[in-house]
């Protein structure tokens, strides 16, 4: 009986600290002041959001509408980059189609945003499993390379097929459901956030651990029951997801769309912005966003000596923090934490 | 082949270019027993758990576990029909704590997919807690759930080798593939691995176990295979494969210059 208490105790121990730890490092802190500092500041991010078009010009705004997009397309690179550790330089492609599906949809066909958004999604889903099946056959540098000919094809697709696609000319007049920037501005932030929900607690469930088998030893990971195909494309198949939501955002935000916004530079920006903000984390994506959208044109003002600076700035963040910005606040964060659980244990003792 | 066979090997054949890593191996093994499979460096022992577990296919023969042919399945589905396996040169996922080490190998039957995680099905909690309670219990049956918080490559080495082990069993395997468990362990460890594999086998699991080290191997098998050049010499018990004239030849070279020293 004892025993079998002792058991269960010792089970919801492990169980609690070791779903803490898995993603950081969270010993020595109290799990009640992790708590209260989640609530803050989800609290103070939720409010920053709301208030955000009332404090910032019109531009500001703008860029940050931008960035919620870009968050939700690196989102998914975090998903097949981060936790499956594949390497992809063609998720502007992704974007792409779910940019022209909706296009396309909403113009020609009077489709509603509410169907479009998620219809663009499975668009860049049917690419993943298109794309997925003769390239998931390969791994690092060879995956990359193979990654940026699918972007090209997507990209060479959109310029000539013109039936379909209106050449360079792109797809004009998209309108938006609603008017107001600010209140686009909530839509895109509101539907960001859902799809990051959805992954953190699917990264919560032992799905996330089968992933980090995968990326840090695969003949392991098959060897222990892991379907290591299957759960490559269906990282590839979250990816596409992403991508293909966040296009269509993209799409009616410009009201306009061209193949220029989904070529290589494109790409390697997504790519970046995951990198820079922290692969291991799925806030790397948000962080990684912001940054790269609002930084370029705030450092304009540094002239000729931008890209210098900017070029400097991004190396600095690869050798310094290679968790990235999100994996260095996380960090800072947790220092913290434990520090302040620290000096109050000490007062508790006596 | 009889009824009482659990495994069966059946003229496996194994080419990596020019060169035949296994040339038409065959042999049995019966429902809880420990067979042994020895042989010089390099004899294609561990090829051969690599094809029985569908890292390599062969060019030809089948191999068969109660009467599902394994030949032809991807390593994680060789795994599903109830067969896990060690390393050689020890896989576990440094990084991660011992308990995710374990985790991972009960992921399969726990069936948790991304799909039914994603649409948070109404099992979901009651899985993961299974999945858990098997891990648990995996890392107590080999004394490491004091450590289950810990890094896995923080362990000695012979604890690493007890971790592989907990973590081929988790999910409670009607056969166990073992390559070179004792390998690197002292004695004390290697007699506790012996209790620990007899205890396994009561439990009803059956075991192939690679091994050099000869006492562990005769101590511990029923029956024993032996390999030389990817061909396999003879199957008997310890006693016959240790007077086996063939397998002495295999192991320290002709037998004509050993009579010629005696002469």
């Amino acid at each position: 009986m004892s025993k079998e208490a002792d058991k269960t105790d010792l089970l919801q121990e492990v169980r609690e600290e070791v779903r803490g730890n898995r993603y950081e490092d969270t010993g020595g802190i109290n799990p009640r002041y992790s708590m209260v500092f989640r609530t803050v500041s989800y609290v103070v991010f939720l409010g920053g959001v709301l208030l955000l078009p009332s404090l910032v010009n019109g531009l500001q705004l703008r860029l940050a509408t931008l960035a919620s997009i870009w968050f939700v397309a690196t989102m998914g690179l975090q998903v097949l980059m981060g936790q499956a550790g594949l390497v992809s330089i063609g998720q502007a492609a992704f974007v792409g189609v779910g940019a022209y599906t909706a296009a396309i949809l909403a113009t020609k066909h009077g489709f509603s945003f509410l169907l479009t958004i998620p219809i663009a999604g499975i668009s860049g889903v049917i690419l993943a499993i298109i794309v997925g099946f003769p390239t998931l056959k390969l791994r690092g540098h060879y995956l990359a390379i193979a990654s940026i000919g699918v972007g090209q094809i997507v990209l060479v697709l959109m310029v000539n097929w013109r039936a379909v696609t209106n050449g360079m000319d792109g797809i004009t007049s998209i309108r938006r459901p609603v008017e107001s920037n600010r209140m686009y501005f909530y839509i895109t932030v509101a539907i960001g956030l859902a799809i990051a929900f959805a992954l953190y607690s699917l990264r919560q469930t032992p799905v996330g651990l089968a992933f980090t088998a995968l990326r840090t030893d695969e003949t392991a990971a098959g060897a222990m029951g892991i379907p290591v195909a299957w759960h490559y494309l269906i990282a590839f198949m979250i990816s596409g997801f992403c991508a293909g939501v966040a296009g269509a955002l993209f799409a009616y935000n410009e009201g306009f769309i061209s193949p220029y916004g989904f070529d290589l530079g494109q790409s390697i920006l997504l790519l970046t912005m995951i990198i820079i903000g922290g692969l291991r984390h799925i806030s790397g994506a948000l962080v990684g966003a912001i940054l790269l959208v609002f930084l370029p044109p705030n450092l304009e003002f540094l002239g000729s000596s931008y890209m210098l600076i900017y070029g400097f700035a991004v190396l600095l963040v690869i050798l310094f923090a290679p968790d990235g910005a999100a994996g260095a606040l996380l960090k800072l964060r947790n220092f913290l934490l434990r520090k302040i659980s620290a000096s109050t244990r000490k007062v508790e003792t006596p | 082949m009889s009824a009482e066979n659990f495994l069966e090997v059946d003229s496996i054949r194994q080419e990596f270019g020019g060169l035949i890593a296994l040339d038409d191996v065959s042999f049995a093994v019966r429902k809880g027993e420990i067979h042994g499979l020895i042989g010089p460096n390099g004899s294609g022992k561990s090829t051969l758990i690599n094809v029985m577990t569908g890292i390599y296919k062969p060019r030809r023969g089948t191999v068969t576990v109660s009467g599902t042919k394994l030949t032809g399945m991807r390593p994680d589905q060789v795994y599903a029909a109830g067969i896990a396996r060690t390393f050689q040169n020890i896989r576990i996922w440094p990084e991660l704590s011992l308990f995710d080490n374990v985790m991972i190998g009960a992921y399969r039957s726990s069936q948790i997919r991304p799909w039914n995680a994603l649409l948070r099905v109404r099992k979901l909690k009651q899985r993961v807690n299974g999945m858990e309670e098997a891990t648990l219990d995996a890392l107590t049956r080999f004394d490491l759930d004091r450590y289950a918080k810990r890094p896995a490559g923080s362990l000695s080495y012979g604890q690493k080798k007890l971790l592989e082990l907990a973590r081929a069993v988790v999910a409670s395997p009607t056969l166990l593939l073992l390559d070179e468990p004792a390998a690197g362990l002292n004695p004390v460890e290697v007699n506790d691995l012996q209790i620990r594999l007899r205890d396994l086998v009561d439990g009803g699991t059956s075991i192939l176990v690679i091994e050099h080290n000869m006492k562990f191997v005769m101590g511990l098998c029923e029956s024993i295979s032996v390999l030389n050049f990817g061909r396999k010499i003879m199957t008997g018990t310890p006693a016959e494969v240790q007077g086996s004239p063939d397998v002495i030849e295999a192991y320290l070279g002709s037998t004509s210059f050993q009579t010629s020293q005696k002469s």
